[in-house]
Protein backbone atom coordinates (compact mmCIF):
# COMPACT_ATOMS: atom_id res chain seq x y z
CA UNK A 1 0.00 0.00 0.00
CA UNK A 2 1.11 3.72 -0.84
CA UNK A 3 -0.01 6.75 0.68
CA UNK A 4 -1.47 7.60 -2.71
CA UNK A 5 -3.83 4.77 -2.89
CA UNK A 6 -5.97 5.61 0.41
CA UNK A 7 -9.19 7.19 -0.63
CA UNK A 8 -8.96 11.30 -0.96
CA UNK A 9 -12.00 11.83 2.22
CA UNK A 10 -12.09 15.52 1.14
CA UNK A 11 -9.59 17.06 -1.56
CA UNK A 12 -11.77 18.48 -4.21
CA UNK A 13 -8.29 20.93 -4.32
CA UNK A 14 -6.29 19.99 -1.70
CA UNK A 15 -4.76 16.52 -3.40
CA UNK A 16 -2.71 15.68 -0.15
CA UNK A 17 -1.19 16.80 3.11
CA UNK A 18 2.63 16.26 4.39
CA UNK A 19 4.04 17.05 7.53
CA UNK A 20 7.84 16.58 7.66
CA UNK A 21 9.73 16.83 10.98
CA UNK A 22 13.36 16.79 11.10
CA UNK A 23 16.05 15.50 13.72
CA UNK A 24 19.35 14.60 14.27
CA UNK A 25 21.49 12.70 16.90
CA UNK A 26 23.23 14.47 19.49
CA UNK A 27 25.92 12.17 19.15
CA UNK A 28 26.97 13.06 16.02
CA UNK A 29 27.90 15.85 13.17
CA UNK A 30 25.50 16.03 10.74
CA UNK A 31 25.34 14.13 7.47
CA UNK A 32 27.39 16.39 5.37
CA UNK A 33 29.99 16.33 7.86
CA UNK A 34 29.97 12.60 7.45
CA UNK A 35 32.25 10.34 5.60
CA UNK A 36 30.03 7.26 4.58
CA UNK A 37 31.37 4.88 7.22
CA UNK A 38 30.60 7.69 9.51
CA UNK A 39 26.56 7.74 7.95
CA UNK A 40 26.20 4.45 8.06
CA UNK A 41 27.47 4.18 11.71
CA UNK A 42 24.68 6.52 12.22
CA UNK A 43 21.87 4.64 10.04
CA UNK A 44 22.41 1.57 12.09
CA UNK A 45 21.77 3.25 15.16
CA UNK A 46 18.31 4.52 13.86
CA UNK A 47 17.77 1.09 11.69
CA UNK A 48 18.11 -0.57 14.94
CA UNK A 49 15.20 0.80 16.49
CA UNK A 50 12.70 -0.64 13.83
CA UNK A 51 14.54 -4.07 12.73
CA UNK A 52 11.71 -6.48 13.65
CA UNK A 53 8.88 -4.50 13.45
CA UNK A 54 6.24 -5.66 11.03
CA UNK A 55 5.26 -2.34 10.64
CA UNK A 56 8.41 -1.26 8.91
CA UNK A 57 10.06 -2.18 6.23
CA UNK A 58 13.56 -0.91 5.51
CA UNK A 59 15.47 0.10 2.25
CA UNK A 60 18.85 0.77 1.36
CA UNK A 61 19.10 3.50 -1.00
CA UNK A 62 22.55 2.33 -2.90
CA UNK A 63 21.25 -1.19 -3.18
CA UNK A 64 18.17 0.37 -5.12
CA UNK A 65 18.12 0.52 -9.39
CA UNK A 66 18.20 4.08 -10.50
CA UNK A 67 14.30 3.23 -11.95
CA UNK A 68 13.32 2.39 -8.11
CA UNK A 69 15.03 5.55 -6.85
CA UNK A 70 13.36 7.63 -9.49
CA UNK A 71 10.07 5.97 -8.14
CA UNK A 72 9.90 6.69 -4.81
CA UNK A 73 10.72 10.54 -5.85
CA UNK A 74 7.92 10.20 -8.19
CA UNK A 75 5.42 9.23 -5.29
CA UNK A 76 7.11 11.98 -3.30
CA UNK A 77 8.05 9.80 -0.73
CA UNK A 78 12.22 10.99 -1.16
CA UNK A 79 13.24 14.03 -2.18
CA UNK A 80 15.26 14.09 -5.88
CA UNK A 81 18.50 15.31 -3.83
CA UNK A 82 18.44 12.02 -1.66
CA UNK A 83 17.99 9.33 -4.89
CA UNK A 84 21.34 11.33 -6.12
CA UNK A 85 25.47 11.80 -5.09
CA UNK A 86 26.51 9.25 -2.45
CA UNK A 87 24.83 6.81 -1.95
CA UNK A 88 26.57 5.43 1.04
CA UNK A 89 24.55 5.08 4.74
CA UNK A 90 21.39 6.25 3.03
CA UNK A 91 17.84 4.41 4.31
CA UNK A 92 14.24 4.67 3.54
CA UNK A 93 12.38 3.48 6.00
CA UNK A 94 8.77 2.77 5.65
CA UNK A 95 5.06 2.57 6.93
CA UNK A 96 3.55 -0.14 6.53
CA UNK A 97 0.40 1.29 4.75
CA UNK A 98 2.72 3.85 2.89
CA UNK A 99 2.28 6.74 4.79
CA UNK A 100 5.14 7.59 6.75
CA UNK A 101 8.93 7.55 5.31
CA UNK A 102 11.80 8.51 6.90
CA UNK A 103 14.95 9.25 4.71
CA UNK A 104 17.88 8.36 6.98
CA UNK A 105 20.83 10.82 6.17
CA UNK A 106 19.29 13.42 3.88
CA UNK A 107 20.49 17.08 4.91
CA UNK A 108 19.38 15.62 8.16
CA UNK A 109 19.62 12.17 10.08
CA UNK A 110 16.18 11.99 10.07
CA UNK A 111 13.55 13.59 7.91
CA UNK A 112 10.61 11.72 8.78
CA UNK A 113 7.12 12.48 6.55
CA UNK A 114 4.06 11.61 6.70
CA UNK A 115 1.41 12.07 3.48
CA UNK A 116 -2.21 11.94 3.96
CA UNK A 117 -4.41 12.29 1.16
CA UNK A 118 -6.65 15.29 1.11
CA UNK A 119 -6.58 17.76 2.89
CA UNK A 120 -5.83 16.14 7.11
CA UNK A 121 -3.02 18.42 8.09
CA UNK A 122 -4.14 17.45 11.75
CA UNK A 123 -4.24 13.62 11.48
CA UNK A 124 -0.85 14.03 9.06
CA UNK A 125 0.42 15.64 12.48
CA UNK A 126 -1.39 13.26 15.07
CA UNK A 127 0.75 10.09 13.28
CA UNK A 128 4.08 12.02 12.26
CA UNK A 129 4.24 12.84 16.25
CA UNK A 130 3.55 9.46 17.15
CA UNK A 131 6.18 8.09 14.86
CA UNK A 132 8.47 10.67 16.13
CA UNK A 133 8.13 9.74 19.54
CA UNK A 134 8.48 5.85 19.00
CA UNK A 135 11.95 7.38 17.53
CA UNK A 136 12.66 9.44 20.32
CA UNK A 137 12.24 7.26 23.21
CA UNK A 138 15.21 5.32 22.08
CA UNK A 139 17.35 7.78 20.46
CA UNK A 140 18.70 11.14 22.13
CA UNK A 141 17.81 14.13 19.32
CA UNK A 142 20.11 17.39 19.44
CA UNK A 143 17.93 19.59 21.09
CA UNK A 144 18.52 23.48 22.71
CA UNK A 145 15.69 25.17 24.71
CA UNK A 146 15.71 28.04 22.62
CA UNK A 147 16.73 26.76 19.26
CA UNK A 148 14.86 24.11 19.25
CA UNK A 149 15.31 20.78 16.98
CA UNK A 150 18.86 21.62 15.44
CA UNK A 151 18.81 20.90 12.11
CA UNK A 152 21.66 21.39 9.01
CA UNK A 153 19.81 24.34 7.69
CA UNK A 154 18.60 27.13 9.87
CA UNK A 155 15.84 27.68 8.45
CA UNK A 156 14.44 24.26 10.10
CA UNK A 157 15.47 24.98 13.73
CA UNK A 158 12.31 25.29 16.26
CA UNK A 159 10.06 22.03 15.51
CA UNK A 160 12.05 21.08 12.39
CA UNK A 161 8.09 21.21 10.79
CA UNK A 162 7.36 22.10 7.45
CA UNK A 163 3.71 21.50 6.83
CA UNK A 164 3.11 21.13 3.25
CA UNK A 165 -0.38 21.13 1.52
CA UNK A 166 -0.41 20.02 -2.74
CA UNK A 167 -2.99 22.07 -4.08
CA UNK A 168 -4.73 21.82 -7.40
CA UNK A 169 -5.24 25.74 -8.32
CA UNK A 170 -5.94 25.39 -11.96
CA UNK A 171 -8.21 28.45 -12.29
CA UNK A 172 -5.77 30.83 -10.16
CA UNK A 173 -3.15 30.16 -12.63
CA UNK A 174 -5.69 30.55 -15.40
CA UNK A 175 -6.32 33.83 -14.61
CA UNK A 176 -2.42 34.18 -13.79
CA UNK A 177 -3.13 35.41 -10.03
CA UNK A 178 0.24 32.94 -9.05
CA UNK A 179 2.23 35.41 -8.96
CA UNK A 180 0.36 38.39 -6.21
CA UNK A 181 -0.98 35.28 -4.20
CA UNK A 182 2.94 33.55 -3.94
CA UNK A 183 4.22 37.40 -2.99
CA UNK A 184 0.91 37.89 -0.38
CA UNK A 185 1.42 34.10 1.10
CA UNK A 186 5.18 35.03 1.25
CA UNK A 187 4.54 37.92 3.74
CA UNK A 188 2.20 35.85 5.87
CA UNK A 189 5.12 33.52 6.39
CA UNK A 190 4.24 30.81 3.79
CA UNK A 191 5.71 29.55 0.34
CA UNK A 192 4.06 28.23 -3.42
CA UNK A 193 6.02 26.49 -5.26
CA UNK A 194 6.11 23.32 -8.08
CA UNK A 195 4.97 20.06 -7.66
CA UNK A 196 8.58 18.17 -6.62
CA UNK A 197 9.78 20.87 -4.74
CA UNK A 198 11.85 23.89 -4.92
CA UNK A 199 12.38 25.28 -7.85
CA UNK A 200 10.44 22.95 -10.48
CA UNK A 201 7.44 23.79 -12.76
CA UNK A 202 4.23 23.48 -11.72
CA UNK A 203 2.60 20.39 -13.44
CA UNK A 204 -1.24 20.54 -14.30
CA UNK A 205 -1.59 23.32 -11.61
CA UNK A 206 -0.61 21.55 -8.66
CA UNK A 207 1.09 23.56 -6.11
CA UNK A 208 3.02 23.00 -2.84
CA UNK A 209 1.99 25.46 -0.07
CA UNK A 210 3.77 25.23 2.96
CA UNK A 211 5.15 27.28 5.80
CA UNK A 212 8.67 29.21 5.98
CA UNK A 213 8.74 29.59 9.62
CA UNK A 214 9.59 26.56 11.52
CA UNK A 215 10.31 28.48 15.64
CA UNK A 216 8.83 30.59 17.63
CA UNK A 217 5.17 28.58 16.97
CA UNK A 218 4.05 25.78 18.38
CA UNK A 219 3.59 22.79 15.65
CA UNK A 220 -0.44 22.90 16.66
CA UNK A 221 -0.34 26.96 16.11
CA UNK A 222 1.86 26.65 12.50
CA UNK A 223 -0.89 23.92 11.08
CA UNK A 224 -3.44 26.28 12.55
CA UNK A 225 -2.01 28.80 10.77
CA UNK A 226 -1.37 26.87 7.53
CA UNK A 227 -4.82 25.73 7.39
CA UNK A 228 -6.32 29.42 7.91
CA UNK A 229 -4.22 30.40 4.73
CA UNK A 230 -5.10 27.40 2.92
CA UNK A 231 -8.99 28.01 3.46
CA UNK A 232 -7.94 31.17 1.43
CA UNK A 233 -6.51 29.93 -1.37
CA UNK A 234 -9.13 26.92 -1.61
CA UNK A 235 -11.84 29.47 -1.04
CA UNK A 236 -10.16 31.96 -4.60
CA UNK A 237 -9.68 28.44 -6.61
CA UNK A 238 -13.35 27.85 -6.15
CA UNK A 239 -14.43 31.33 -7.01
CA UNK A 240 -11.92 31.52 -9.47
CA UNK A 241 -13.93 28.20 -11.24
CA UNK A 242 -16.96 29.68 -10.72
CA UNK A 243 -15.93 32.74 -12.46
CA UNK A 244 -14.18 30.95 -15.63
CA UNK A 245 -18.50 28.71 -15.34
CA UNK A 246 -19.95 32.11 -15.95
CA UNK A 247 -17.55 33.69 -18.22
CA UNK A 248 -16.42 30.59 -20.47
CA UNK A 249 -19.83 28.54 -20.02
CA UNK A 250 -19.92 25.89 -22.68
CA UNK A 251 -16.47 26.36 -24.23
CA UNK A 252 -14.86 25.44 -20.79
CA UNK A 253 -17.08 22.22 -20.62
CA UNK A 254 -15.92 21.72 -23.98
CA UNK A 255 -12.20 21.90 -22.94
CA UNK A 256 -13.22 19.72 -19.96
CA UNK A 257 -14.81 17.10 -22.16
CA UNK A 258 -12.27 17.09 -24.74
CA UNK A 259 -9.47 16.46 -22.55
CA UNK A 260 -11.76 13.47 -21.21
CA UNK A 261 -11.84 12.04 -24.67
CA UNK A 262 -8.39 12.25 -25.44
CA UNK A 263 -7.13 10.48 -22.16
CA UNK A 264 -9.87 8.10 -22.96
CA UNK A 265 -8.90 7.57 -26.87
CA UNK A 266 -5.43 8.66 -27.42
CA UNK A 267 -3.09 6.30 -28.26
CA UNK A 268 0.34 8.25 -27.14
CA UNK A 269 0.42 10.56 -24.53
CA UNK A 270 3.43 12.21 -22.88
CA UNK A 271 3.55 12.46 -18.85
CA UNK A 272 3.43 16.04 -19.49
CA UNK A 273 -0.16 15.98 -21.45
CA UNK A 274 -1.17 13.84 -19.37
CA UNK A 275 -0.70 16.49 -16.13
CA UNK A 276 -2.73 18.88 -18.46
CA UNK A 277 -5.39 16.62 -19.01
CA UNK A 278 -6.34 15.08 -15.62
CA UNK A 279 -5.79 18.35 -14.43
CA UNK A 280 -9.12 19.05 -16.73
CA UNK A 281 -10.60 17.01 -15.40
CA UNK A 282 -10.19 16.68 -12.26
CA UNK A 283 -11.47 20.25 -12.67
CA UNK A 284 -14.36 18.79 -14.53
CA UNK A 285 -15.06 16.16 -11.25
CA UNK A 286 -14.77 18.85 -8.57
CA UNK A 287 -16.94 21.21 -10.46
CA UNK A 288 -19.85 18.15 -10.68
CA UNK A 289 -19.65 18.23 -14.86
CA UNK A 290 -18.38 15.22 -15.09
CA UNK A 291 -19.76 12.10 -12.78
CA UNK A 292 -17.99 9.07 -14.36
CA UNK A 293 -14.57 9.27 -13.04
CA UNK A 294 -13.41 9.09 -10.16
CA UNK A 295 -10.89 11.60 -8.40
CA UNK A 296 -9.02 9.14 -6.23
CA UNK A 297 -8.65 7.38 -9.58
CA UNK A 298 -6.98 10.42 -11.03
CA UNK A 299 -5.23 11.42 -8.73
CA UNK A 300 -3.45 7.86 -8.57
CA UNK A 301 -2.85 7.51 -12.26
CA UNK A 302 -0.75 11.33 -12.03
CA UNK A 303 1.81 9.33 -9.82
CA UNK A 304 1.06 5.59 -11.30
CA UNK A 305 1.79 6.72 -14.95
CA UNK A 306 4.99 8.61 -14.43
CA UNK A 307 8.03 7.13 -16.26
CA UNK A 308 9.65 5.54 -13.47
CA UNK A 309 7.15 3.75 -12.02
CA UNK A 310 5.41 2.69 -15.45
CA UNK A 311 8.66 1.10 -16.46
CA UNK A 312 9.01 -0.40 -13.36
CA UNK A 313 5.35 -1.77 -13.72
CA UNK A 314 5.70 -2.39 -17.65
CA UNK A 315 9.28 -4.05 -18.72
CA UNK A 316 8.40 -2.78 -22.37
CA UNK A 317 8.06 0.50 -21.14
CA UNK A 318 11.95 1.21 -21.30
CA UNK A 319 12.43 3.83 -23.83
CA UNK A 320 9.89 7.00 -24.02
CA UNK A 321 7.79 6.04 -27.05
CA UNK A 322 6.79 2.73 -25.98
CA UNK A 323 5.94 4.72 -22.55
CA UNK A 324 3.18 7.23 -24.16
CA UNK A 325 2.30 4.22 -25.72
CA UNK A 326 1.75 2.02 -22.74
CA UNK A 327 0.53 5.08 -20.72
CA UNK A 328 -2.36 5.79 -23.50
CA UNK A 329 -3.35 2.19 -23.21
CA UNK A 330 -3.50 1.99 -19.19
CA UNK A 331 -5.69 5.74 -19.35
CA UNK A 332 -7.77 3.80 -21.85
CA UNK A 333 -8.69 1.08 -19.43
CA UNK A 334 -8.45 3.09 -16.17
CA UNK A 335 -10.98 6.01 -17.43
CA UNK A 336 -13.04 3.20 -19.53
CA UNK A 337 -16.56 5.07 -20.46
CA UNK A 338 -19.20 3.50 -17.81
CA UNK A 339 -22.40 3.41 -19.89
CA UNK A 340 -25.75 4.61 -18.14
CA UNK B 1 23.97 43.33 -13.47
CA UNK B 2 23.99 39.85 -14.65
CA UNK B 3 24.70 36.55 -12.67
CA UNK B 4 28.57 36.18 -13.06
CA UNK B 5 28.00 32.22 -13.51
CA UNK B 6 25.65 31.75 -16.38
CA UNK B 7 25.32 35.49 -17.87
CA UNK B 8 21.59 35.47 -18.46
CA UNK B 9 19.64 36.29 -15.62
CA UNK B 10 19.66 38.96 -13.17
CA UNK B 11 22.59 38.70 -10.44
CA UNK B 12 20.04 39.01 -6.80
CA UNK B 13 22.97 37.71 -4.30
CA UNK B 14 25.64 39.73 -3.95
CA UNK B 15 28.59 39.35 -1.67
CA UNK B 16 32.13 40.00 -0.65
CA UNK B 17 34.76 38.30 0.89
CA UNK B 18 37.87 39.26 1.90
CA UNK B 19 40.58 36.14 1.28
CA UNK B 20 43.90 36.80 2.65
CA UNK B 21 43.67 40.40 2.22
CA UNK B 22 42.07 40.34 -1.24
CA UNK B 23 38.48 41.67 -1.66
CA UNK B 24 36.62 39.37 -4.03
CA UNK B 25 32.92 39.93 -5.27
CA UNK B 26 30.79 37.37 -5.95
CA UNK B 27 27.44 38.15 -8.01
CA UNK B 28 24.76 35.20 -8.87
CA UNK B 29 21.17 34.53 -9.97
CA UNK B 30 19.07 32.83 -7.30
CA UNK B 31 19.75 29.04 -9.97
CA UNK B 32 23.18 29.05 -10.29
CA UNK B 33 23.36 30.53 -6.00
CA UNK B 34 21.19 26.83 -5.50
CA UNK B 35 23.39 25.08 -7.55
CA UNK B 36 26.86 26.30 -6.83
CA UNK B 37 25.84 25.71 -2.83
CA UNK B 38 25.22 22.00 -3.88
CA UNK B 39 21.55 22.36 -2.78
CA UNK B 40 18.54 19.85 -1.89
CA UNK B 41 15.24 19.72 -1.83
CA UNK B 42 14.63 20.71 1.65
CA UNK B 43 16.52 23.55 1.98
CA UNK B 44 14.37 26.77 2.13
CA UNK B 45 16.24 29.68 1.24
CA UNK B 46 13.98 30.62 -1.43
CA UNK B 47 11.61 30.15 1.12
CA UNK B 48 12.41 33.57 2.12
CA UNK B 49 13.63 35.35 -1.10
CA UNK B 50 17.30 34.67 0.49
CA UNK B 51 16.07 37.33 2.75
CA UNK B 52 17.74 35.49 6.10
CA UNK B 53 20.48 34.27 4.33
CA UNK B 54 21.48 37.45 2.31
CA UNK B 55 21.08 39.12 5.45
CA UNK B 56 23.67 36.17 6.61
CA UNK B 57 26.07 36.96 3.51
CA UNK B 58 25.65 40.74 4.83
CA UNK B 59 25.61 40.90 8.26
CA UNK B 60 29.40 38.84 9.01
CA UNK B 61 32.04 41.09 8.84
CA UNK B 62 34.49 39.98 6.12
CA UNK B 63 37.26 39.57 8.82
CA UNK B 64 35.22 36.97 11.08
CA UNK B 65 34.13 35.03 8.40
CA UNK B 66 37.69 34.15 7.11
CA UNK B 67 38.91 32.50 10.65
CA UNK B 68 36.40 31.00 13.10
CA UNK B 69 36.26 27.17 13.14
CA UNK B 70 33.56 24.97 15.05
CA UNK B 71 35.82 22.98 17.64
CA UNK B 72 33.64 20.66 17.51
CA UNK B 73 33.39 19.97 13.93
CA UNK B 74 35.79 22.00 12.11
CA UNK B 75 33.09 23.67 9.94
CA UNK B 76 34.11 27.46 8.99
CA UNK B 77 32.18 30.55 9.10
CA UNK B 78 33.40 30.32 5.34
CA UNK B 79 31.17 27.48 4.66
CA UNK B 80 28.28 29.04 6.65
CA UNK B 81 28.05 31.65 4.28
CA UNK B 82 28.87 29.34 0.85
CA UNK B 83 25.99 26.72 2.56
CA UNK B 84 24.17 28.50 4.47
CA UNK B 85 24.20 25.91 6.31
CA UNK B 86 25.56 24.48 10.06
CA UNK B 87 28.11 21.26 10.48
CA UNK B 88 26.95 20.05 13.93
CA UNK B 89 25.04 20.53 16.94
CA UNK B 90 27.39 22.92 18.20
CA UNK B 91 28.06 25.23 15.59
CA UNK B 92 25.31 26.96 16.72
CA UNK B 93 27.19 27.42 19.64
CA UNK B 94 30.76 28.22 18.26
CA UNK B 95 28.90 30.95 15.76
CA UNK B 96 26.42 32.25 18.24
CA UNK B 97 27.59 35.72 17.68
CA UNK B 98 27.24 35.61 13.64
CA UNK B 99 24.37 33.71 13.06
CA UNK B 100 22.10 35.35 16.41
CA UNK B 101 20.76 38.31 14.42
CA UNK B 102 19.98 35.77 11.32
CA UNK B 103 18.07 33.30 13.80
CA UNK B 104 16.41 36.16 15.88
CA UNK B 105 14.98 36.93 12.48
CA UNK B 106 13.92 33.64 11.27
CA UNK B 107 11.53 33.39 14.29
CA UNK B 108 10.71 37.32 14.97
CA UNK B 109 13.04 37.25 17.86
CA UNK B 110 10.33 34.00 19.58
CA UNK B 111 12.25 31.07 21.02
CA UNK B 112 11.43 27.97 20.69
CA UNK B 113 7.91 26.81 21.44
CA UNK B 114 7.18 23.50 20.02
CA UNK B 115 7.36 20.42 21.23
CA UNK B 116 10.33 18.85 23.42
CA UNK B 117 12.09 15.83 23.76
CA UNK B 118 9.66 13.49 26.66
CA UNK B 119 12.63 13.15 27.78
CA UNK B 120 13.80 16.34 28.73
CA UNK B 121 9.96 17.25 29.89
CA UNK B 122 10.18 14.36 32.26
CA UNK B 123 13.57 14.73 33.58
CA UNK B 124 13.37 18.38 34.82
CA UNK B 125 9.91 20.50 34.93
CA UNK B 126 10.81 23.04 32.70
CA UNK B 127 10.45 25.94 35.53
CA UNK B 128 13.85 24.36 37.07
CA UNK B 129 15.96 23.99 33.96
CA UNK B 130 19.06 25.89 33.76
CA UNK B 131 18.89 26.41 29.87
CA UNK B 132 15.44 27.92 30.14
CA UNK B 133 16.71 30.35 32.91
CA UNK B 134 19.90 31.17 30.31
CA UNK B 135 17.05 31.61 27.25
CA UNK B 136 15.14 33.78 29.40
CA UNK B 137 17.90 36.33 30.75
CA UNK B 138 19.12 36.99 27.05
CA UNK B 139 15.44 37.83 26.14
CA UNK B 140 15.27 40.13 28.47
CA UNK B 141 18.77 41.76 27.46
CA UNK B 142 17.35 42.01 24.03
CA UNK B 143 13.94 43.40 25.20
CA UNK B 144 15.72 45.93 27.26
CA UNK B 145 17.66 46.59 24.02
CA UNK B 146 14.75 47.31 21.34
CA UNK B 147 12.74 49.06 24.45
CA UNK B 148 10.26 46.60 24.65
CA UNK B 149 9.54 47.59 28.37
CA UNK B 150 6.71 45.08 28.48
CA UNK B 151 7.78 42.12 27.31
CA UNK B 152 10.93 42.97 29.39
CA UNK B 153 8.91 43.37 32.66
CA UNK B 154 6.96 39.95 31.90
CA UNK B 155 10.49 38.30 30.96
CA UNK B 156 11.93 40.01 34.20
CA UNK B 157 9.48 38.09 36.55
CA UNK B 158 9.53 35.19 34.89
CA UNK B 159 13.29 34.89 36.00
CA UNK B 160 12.57 36.24 39.31
CA UNK B 161 10.53 33.18 39.96
CA UNK B 162 12.70 30.47 38.41
CA UNK B 163 15.18 31.86 40.89
CA UNK B 164 13.09 31.83 44.02
CA UNK B 165 13.21 35.71 44.52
Amino acid sequence: MVWYEHENPNGSVVWSTRIRLAANLASSPFPARLTSSGREEAANKIKSIFEGNQNYSIMQIDRLTPLERAAFTEAHMASPAFMQGDLAGRLLILSSDGECAIMVNEEDHIRLQCIKVGYQPQEAYKKALDVFRFMEEKLEFSFDPELGYLTHCPTNLGTGMRASLMMHLPSLAHFERMPALSNALNKAGFTLRGLYGEGTMPGGGIYQLSNQISRGFSEEELIKRLMKVAEQVVQAEEEGRKERKEKEGISLEDRIFRALGVLRHARTLTSTEMYALISDVRMGVAMGLINDVNMSNLDQLLIDMLPAKLTLANGEADNAAARDAIRAENMRIALKEVKN
Amino acid sequence: MLCQHCNLKPAVFHYTEVVNGLKEETHLCAGCFEELRGDSESSVSNDFGGGWLESMLFGLPARSRTIKRCPACGWTSADIVKTGKVGCSDCYKAFEAELGPSLRRLSAGEPHKGRIPAKLKNATAPMDDPNRLHALKRQLKEAVDKEEYEKAASLRDQIREMEGN
